[in-house]
């Protein structure tokens, strides 16, 4: 398939608009594959990438940027009992999935 | 989907902020794109349970807000493209990742087929979807806003 998903940038252009993510702790809910992680995970001091699909997270792993696997993790959870601490993070980001 | 807003207001730092990104369905063009011209020749029809989706999403957001867990910021719409290199493939995704939310009806299809056969070799199809991103401030309860002042 010859699929060529935003080749111009407009959702990293307009996610970076909205915010900074410079040194902040980000958990991104419904992450997929990480296709919009990868667009500010750089940015990030630290960033969690939550998805229920078990597949999709795999895929995710499998293409971390090398720079960026030391800072991204990727964890199999839904939304409804997120397994974190209260006060964990400066930006919570709902990746295509309310 | 109200109770997910609520765990993601509990792992928020006080001054932490939710960034809601999502495409809204809203009969999003479908055009045959060239070197030089970009060309509409149809629009996608929304299914009823895309347009549904979007307005629970909405009503989740504003029950968020009446809850004092957020207030919005900031929120704009902007286009994100995709495009195919033919229409089959074109099709193809619409009947597979879109199923049940974008359709393109057989006599639609066939005008955008005839455009592109009808244009510059280096015709592509593209479809401009509308996304809506909106930057919610979390709010602290009245209790912590008293004694920070």
């Amino acid at each position: 398939m010859s699929l060529d998903k935003d080749p111009e940038g407009g959702e990293k252009r307009n996610l970076h608009r909205f915010v900074d993510f410079e040194g902040k702790r980000v958990l991104e809910i419904g992450c997929g594959e990480g296709r919009l992680t990868w667009k500010y995970a750089g940015a990030s001091l630290r960033t969690f990438g939550l998805d229920p699909d078990l597949a999709a997270l795999r895929i995710a792993r499998a293409d971390s940027p090398s720079g960026l696997r030391t800072k991204s993790k990727f964890i199999c959870a839904g939304a409804q009992d997120l397994p974190f601490s209260s006060g964990m993070f400066d930006i919570a980001l709902l990746a295509w999935s309310l | 989907m109200v109770h997910a807003l609520g765990e993601i207001h509990r792992v928020l730092k006080p001054h932490g902020m939710l960034i809601d990104i999502r495409s809204i369905a809203s009969a999003w063009p479908v055009e045959v794109v060239t070197n030089n011209k970009v060309v509409k020749t149809a629009w996608l029809t929304d299914d009823p349970s895309a347009i549904e989706d979007d307005l629970a999403a909405n009503r989740a957001m504003s029950e968020a807000e009446s809850r004092g867990w957020y207030h919005k910021q900031k929120a704009d719409f902007f286009n994100c493209n995709y495009y195919w290199d033919t229409p089959s493939e074109m099709l193809e995704y619409l009947q597979t990742e879109w199923q049940g939310f974008e359709s393109l009806d057989e006599s639609t299809f066939g005008r955008v087929k005839s455009a592109w056969a009808s244009a510059d070799g280096d015709a592509r199809l593209r479809i401009s979807l509308t996304i809506l991103i909106t930057r919610w401030g979390k709010k602290v309860g009245l209790r912590k806003s008293i004694l920070t002042l």
